[in-house]
């Protein structure tokens, strides 16, 4: 088959999806296709540099770990003259917590409070009916405080690829891993959940 | 102290918390966050505290217990260095410097995020439902609340000192308020946040005025926009 219908055809598989697609599925649809040299993604690189022309409003985009198409953000302003959709945004707390999320998860809500100076229950419960953070498990630590992660959504919604597409990930994190390891040592004693006992 | 005209309590997201409030004073005063000099940056905070506290924000908890730390890190500072020369001695305001790097930190990765392309603010799919569907509650302000602050003070500042006769006390609403101002900025368009009062003004006019003025924000009855740090507030009416 010749290339310019192999990649009509994971096109059209992405402009039917609701969701970003996963290389997988495409790979599964078109398994039954003898590619050849050709790969799927590589075919979905030269589909998506055929939108990045001046000519097209939309392009093709690899976020969540699949491939979507969406506007060209230059032209937001005119979807929203369309005045179907409201814009969405954070407040600036919520993106504050979030931020502490991503980049600290998995991360207790104490640890965040910690680090915002101020209670974070209400922020936290608002970025968690947004679905874009969830709780992701318990930690080793007396009480079992709940840990938060972020979410498939949140990589939707701030179009990064995966988790590691945050920028600065790796300053941010550097920087705080000394006082992380200051947390540890200082929480993670074999204490019984019970009361808090005095420091011997 | 004025007695309260009624029992109102201001609660505000507006105000992220002491962390945000100590950075803040830190930038606006150019003081360098590696030698925090305590005792000042003590008594700016306690200032907008105590104007806070005017206003009847809400105050969480958590802005007294900062305070009570500065307090706590100034008075260790005074206390002479100890007698034995081999121990160690930590700067007191190390920890809470950390902290306040480690906010800063996570607040610029805030900005960072909200760079980012967001779906259904920069970029949309094809479909027009919305993901996020929760009523956002966020502020449209682009000049920091607390710069209002910073305004609200130099206001009370000039009203310092200057006789006020006590005649007929007439109490003018919130509501009342809100309504000047919105008379005044639909016909001018914009105004600067210090020309709102009146040329003779009370402090109760000054905690109406600012309270009227937060309300219109939240409402989103009005956009707050300042062009240069520290300049003039400007309000006007959003597109």
């Amino acid at each position: 088959m010749e290339t310019e219908k192999l990649i009509a055809i994971i096109e059209t598989l992405i402009f039917a999806s609701e969701k970003p697609l996963k290389v997988k599925y495409i790979e599964q649809v078109m398994s039954v296709i003898d590619l050849g040299e050709l790969t799927i993604p590589g075919l979905l690189e030269t589909l998506k540099a055929g939108y990045a022309s001046e000519e097209s409003g939309i392009e093709l985009v690899e976020v969540a770990e699949g491939w979507q198409f969406r506007t060209k953000p230059q032209f937001a302003e005119w979807i929203k003259r369309l005045n179907t959709v409201r814009p969405s945004k954070l407040s600036a707390p919520a993106m504050e917590t979030l931020a502490i999320v991503a980049y600290r998860q998995p991360i207790t809500r104490a640890e965040i409070d910690y680090v915002r100076g101020v209670d974070s229950g209400g922020v936290i419960k608002t970025l968690l009916d947004k679905r874009l953070i969830k709780i992701i498990g318990k930690k080793e630590l007396p009480g079992r405080p709940l840990v938060y992660g972020t979410t498939q959504e949140f990589l939707e919604v701030f179009s990064l690829k995966d988790i590691s597409a945050l920028p600065n990930l790796q300053d941010i994190k550097q920087m705080s891993s000394a006082e992380e390891e200051l947390e540890r040592n200082q929480t993670e004693l074999p204490l019984p959940a019970s009361e808090p006992t005095d420091e011997e | 102290m004025i007695s309260e005209p009624q029992d109102y309590r201001v609660k505000l997201e507006i105000f992220e918390g002491p962390l945000d409030l100590l950075l803040f004073l830190i930038k606006r005063n150019e003081l360098d966050i590696y030698d925090i000099p305590v005792s000042f940056i003590t008594e700016q905070y306690l200032t907008y505290l105590g104007m806070m506290q005017v206003l009847n924000v809400e105050l969480a908890s958590e802005f007294l217990v900062i305070a009570a730390t500065l307090l706590e890190i100034k008075a260790r500072m005074l206390i002479p260095a100890s007698a034995e020369p081999e121990e160690e001695i930590e700067d007191p305001r190390l920890e809470l410097t950390n902290r306040l790097l480690e906010y800063q930190r996570f607040k610029n990765a805030a900005g960072q995020l909200n760079n980012l392309n967001m779906l259904y603010r920069d970029t949309f799919p094809k479909g027009m439902q919305e993901s996020i569907e929760a009523e956002d509650t966020s502020l449209n302000i682009e000049a920091d609340a607390y710069e209002l602050l910073v305004a609200f003070k130099s206001i009370l500042d000039r009203a310092k000192g200057e006789k006020i006769a006590y005649m007929t006390v007439e109490r003018i609403s919130v509501a009342q308020r809100i309504n000047d101002i919105m008379e005044r900025i639909s016909i001018a368009k914009s105004i600067v946040f210090d020309t709102l009062l009146p040329e003779e003004y009370t402090k109760m006019d000054i905690v109406i005025t600012i309270l009227a003025v937060l309300e219109l924000l939240r409402l989103r009855m009005i956009r707050c926009e300042q062009k240069e740090p520290f300049g003039n507030i400007w309000l006007y009416v959003p597109e």
